[in-house]
């Protein structure tokens, strides 16, 4: 796997949808093989922020870059490289339903692929695909399940499936938009834990939204506090005062009030 | 009481202030309108449906549609079998054969060449930056608006194919190429992919394009998503379509006989031409019983996709 991961950069960067800011005016700086927690309450801005790191979101002023590549000033050519070194786990997982497991995951690595390279692993996968793809299934558990089909898995095993085509991309950025948001308590410590040593043993850097602080605190050693598209606070988890810790706990608190389940968070 | 009487006023203003659509009002009322000035206006009541001469020539019209030999007689299974077994070996298995092969020649062809045509035509794939937000490059307008043409020219060219009706294209190619097969499998075909690649286009256009998305967000191309992601999924659909025009294909190759060309048709017209209405009565049930067979493959084939899993 990628043996350092890639710097993420953003500088004065402002998105608007119409009339709504999503994000305004933030500048942050992850680097290479860090991992950070995006925490703040729902519609805080922070599944824009995360898809600006791979072009999924324009930025409407501001600057947005990779390894020091400016995206808006790379040609498509080199804009697909840097989307294929940057993996993006989504909320709805975003997986192909009648697809198998194994099919879902080889298209993890499309960006990287020629076509006819890409239609030998969807239709007739050789061993040696087929067997890297059984070792990232094992990395999460669900090895067993390579050539079901991805519908007929309960959402749990799906979201694994999300996290090991992400992982079988071999990106240097690794992007969650919530991943823990549709999982149970046990389940979502699991989760991330996998994610935190997956990234840690690949060296690939990691940005995870949460609105979960405690967890985040659990997990992280920076945490990055978003409210209203803009940067509330940046530290150590250690170093948040009592103070921040209420101010982002009552707005995350209210959002996961409703018996537990977290609200929607669906732009 | 006075709280239920405040709900109730309040929800009387709701209710005049909904939104109402004029245009449903008004066609209701123009619809009224037109049904009741046809009926009192057109000639109804001017010319009996039922008067006794019609009625005489049906009788003998039904008469004629039982098997000859079987005509004024007790029925007769041998007798029948018999008869069935004449037209058949005559010219209803042939001529149902080669309904069925122009059939399905002609719709895979349109099935195959309207697949280059849907992507071509689907607005969502056809644009610089398929499913995500285009670049702002200093060639994205003229790419932008390359890829509008490309979609508009595609969208005509569909419209053009499908506008000219199976029959017009099969009399025009019968006058170029002289009568055999070809013509009518052409004529269907390209009416078709007109029919075809509009209807796959409008169904990959509106697909859920959240997982498409996030194939082009980790770097996946144009053919690459559409091999990968779009065509499975949308892959039930259009076979769904793909089935019905083929049922559509049988019954126009049927009809298209009557061109020239040896097909169902051209007994049917020949048995009417020589006034032999039982004959014409049994090819005109056998195309029937090709068009049920074809719904019963499809069905068939449509629930092993559905369940293939």
């Amino acid at each position: 796997m990628a043996a350092n991961g890639a710097r993420l950069l953003l500088r004065n960067v402002s998105v608007r949808y119409g009339a709504l800011t999503a994000l305004d005016s933030v500048s942050l700086e992850v680097q290479a093989g860090e991992a950070i927690a995006l925490v703040g309450p729902s519609g805080a801005g922070k599944t824009t922020l995360l898809k600006l790191f791979n072009g999924a979101v324009r930025p409407s002023t501001g600057e947005v870059s990779v390894d020091g590549r400016i995206l808006a000033a790379l040609s498509p050519a080199e804009l697909q490289q840097v989307r294929a070194d940057t993996g993006f786990i989504y909320q709805d997982l975003n997986l192909i339903p009648n697809l198998r497991v194994i099919q879902n995951i080889v298209t993890g690595r499309f960006g990287r692929r020629s076509l006819f390279g890409s239609a030998v692993d969807v239709l007739l996968p050789s061993r040696s695909t087929a067997r890297a793809v059984y070792r990232v299934l094992e990395q999460v558990g669900i090895e067993e399940k390579l050539y079901l089909r991805t519908d007929m898995l309960s959402g749990g095993q799906q979201q694994r499936v999300a996290i090991a085509r992400a992982l079988y991309q071999q990106p240097r950025a690794l992007l969650c938009d919530e991943p823990v948001a549709s999982v149970d308590p046990l389940r979502a410590r699991a989760v991330l834990a996998l994610l935190k040593k997956l990234s840690e043993d690949n060296g690939l850097t990691l940005c995870v939204s949460l609105h979960h602080l405690e967890l985040a605190k659990e997990f992280f050693p920076r945490l990055v506090a978003v409210r209203n598209g803009r940067i509330l606070f940046d530290k150590k988890p250690d170093a948040i005062t009592d103070q921040e810790y209420t101010e982002i706990y009552r707005l995350t608190h209210a959002a996961e009030n409703n018996n537990g389940e977290p609200e929607n968070t669906h732009q | 009481m006075d709280t239920d009487n405040s709900v109730n006023l309040a929800i009387e203003q709701l209710h005049r202030q909904r939104p109402r659509s004029r245009f449903v009002r008004y066609s209701v009322c123009l619809m009224l309108l037109v049904i009741a000035l046809s009926w009192l206006l057109g000639d109804f009541f001017t010319t009996d449906l039922f008067n006794g001469r019609r009625l005489q020539n049906l009788q003998r019209f039904l008469q004629e549609l039982i098997p000859y030999p079987l005509q004024g007689r007790a029925f007769d299974w041998a007798i029948a079998l018999d008869w069935l077994d004449k037209i058949l070996a005559d010219r209803g298995w042939q001529a149902l054969g080669t309904t069925l092969a122009i059939s399905v020649a002609a719709i895979v062809m349109a099935g195959c060449s309207s697949l280059v045509f849907t992507l071509l035509a689907a607005r969502t794939l056809s644009t610089t930056e398929p499913f995500l937000p285009a670049p702002l490059g200093k060639h994205s307008r003229f790419k932008q608006s390359a890829w509008w043409l490309v979609v508009a020219i595609t969208r005509l060219m569909l419209i053009f194919l499908r506008a000219i009706p199976e029959y017009v294209w099969a009399f025009l190619l019968l006058a170029v190429l002289g009568i055999s097969a070809w013509p009518i499998v052409l004529a269907l075909a390209l009416h078709n992919i007109g029919i075809l690649g509009k209807l796959s286009a409008e169904v990959v256009e509106n697909l859920p394009t959240a997982a498409l998305a996030s194939l082009r967000g980790l770097g996946a191309s144009r053919l690459q998503i559409a091999g990968a992601a779009i065509m499975p999924m949308a892959l039930p659909r259009l076979l769904m379509f793909f089935f019905y025009r083929w049922e559509t294909c049988v019954r126009e190759a049927t009809v298209l006989g009557m061109l020239g060309f040896v097909s169902l048709g051209f007994w049917i017209q020949d048995a009417r031409a020589r006034n032999v209405y039982d004959e014409m009565f049994l090819l005109i049930i056998l195309g029937a019983a090709l068009i049920m067979g074809g719904d019963l493959v499809s069905a068939i084939v449509r629930a092993l996709i559905r369940n293939n899993r």
